[in-house]
């Protein structure tokens, strides 16, 4: 199964006068562990918002496979990781799981903290929660929704290399399960597609 | 679509009970208001306080809600939460609708009801209160609802405060003014149901423009 669900045909994005992304194209099909990488204010983030249809190209043709929600399939996290701080660990995650319409019970959230080591933090709010451990926890949600394309914001900056081999263990047996993986970073990476913007 | 709706009610109340000064706070600018300014009319001889209080609390529950409107869509822009609103959504326009709808619930409605009680209590006049109370719940949805359109548009200013009262100055308008003359009708004992069935048809009105106002905002407001 090598279909491809999106489609960016020479896309260019101008904000306020600047060129951001300037003629870019790109074909990504399931099952493809994607690496955008780039030097910084090359416009990494413009582009996943573009993939995500937050922003639209201001030339250029984004296609999605008719069978791919973008709604109901993608799931981003950027630079805030849409946690609330006011609120527990649970709370935010069982927020995101009804939003998201999903019913999983309690002692799965508990066994995905776990693996990071965190299941002490389960009822602990989140404004006391370290910078990485917010983090941690908004990719506990990614892997707990299970949604099909992840779009992800440099999602190994602010790891350490523990957490980092645990979390790409997460994406490989996400990329066998048939989804797909679209990250950010600044340098080409291992087990990738590499694409250099 | 039903169950999302109710998770962004559900959420948003959970972060304001957790938060004391989000649900305290404009309670207290409320009776700040009332206060200062029955000291300031104190000297004048307009014929009695509770002539003008229903009026006074109409206009500082209009203050208080324009005041915090910037906090509607905020907090949720700031951490990232309205991110995942806007790309996970089927129908933005229902979920803008559950934001607008939770923010009258938990930060006006509390306002309102400390309102009709305080009018009940310095005037005795139970039938102008309840008055009162429903010009005050039909209007002040309306103004939820007409700065959700202003907050959703001047969501990523900086310093927005100044153009969103600007944006929404206009609008308000007809909303204080029916929702005053239906309340001053009441105490002076003439028919107010043309004012209240005016209140209800601007709600009506804001009700099927306002979340697709706000949702075209927000999409241009996180792009």
């Amino acid at each position: 199964m090598n279909n491809i669900f999106i489609n960016l045909e020479n896309i260019n994005l101008i904000k306020q006068g600047k060129k951001i992304v300037n003629d870019f194209s790109l074909a990504i099909s399931y099952r493809e562990k994607i690496n955008i990488f780039g030097r910084n204010g090359t416009g990494k983030t413009s582009l996943l918002k573009l993939i995500s249809g937050i922003t639209c190209p201001s030339s250029g043709k984004v296609t999605i496979d008719e069978n791919t929600s973008i709604h109901e399939d993608l799931f981003y996290i950027g630079h805030k990781y849409g946690l609330k701080n006011e609120l527990s660990v649970a709370e935010n995650i069982k927020y995101t799981l009804g939003f998201h319409q999903r019913n999983l019970e309690e002692k799965y959230i508990i066994d995905e903290l776990d693996l990071y080591n965190i299941k002490d933090k389960f009822i602990t709010k989140v404004k006391y929660l370290s910078h990485g451990q917010k983090k941690i926890v908004s990719l506990v949600k990614l892997s707990l929704l299970k949604n099909k394309i992840w779009i992800l914001d440099e999602p190994f900056t602010g790891l350490d290399q523990n957490i980092i081999d645990i979390f790409i263990k997460k994406i490989d047996l996400h990329i066998s399960d048939g989804g797909t993986v679209i990250i950010t970073s600044h340098n080409p990476k291992d087990k990738f597609t590499n694409v250099e913007l | 679509m039903m169950n999302v709706f109710f998770s962004i009610i559900f959420k948003d109340m959970r972060v304001i009970l957790n938060s004391g000064t989000k649900i305290f706070m404009p309670i207290v600018y409320l009776l700040l208001i009332l206060i200062f300014f029955s000291i300031s009319i104190a000297n004048t001889t307009l014929g009695g306080y509770d002539k003008v209080l229903p009026q006074i609390i109409w206009l500082a529950c209009l203050l208080v809600s324009l005041l915090n409107m910037e906090a509607l869509f905020k907090d949720d822009f700031e951490d990232g939460t309205l991110e995942g609103i806007v790309i996970n959504s089927h129908v933005l326009e229902f979920n803008v609708l559950a934001k607008v709808i939770s923010y009258w619930l938990f930060t006006i409605i509390p306002l309102v009801i400390i309102g009709f009680l305080v009018n009940y209590l310095l005037t005795s006049n139970m039938a102008a209160s309840i008055v009162l109370l429903i010009s005050l719940l039909l209007g002040t949805l309306t103004i939820s609802l007409i700065g959700s359109i202003a907050a959703s548009l001047t969501l990523s200013i900086k310093g927005n405060n100044l153009l969103l009262s600007s944006i929404v100055l206009p609008m308000d308008i007809p909303v204080l003014i029916f929702g005053t003359s239906s309340v001053y009708n009441a105490m002076s004992g003439v028919d107010y149901n043309s004012e209240l069935l005016f209140l209800l048809l601007l709600l009506i009105l804001f009700l099927i423009i306002s979340p697709f106002a706000s949702a075209m905002g927000l999409k241009n407001s996180l792009d």
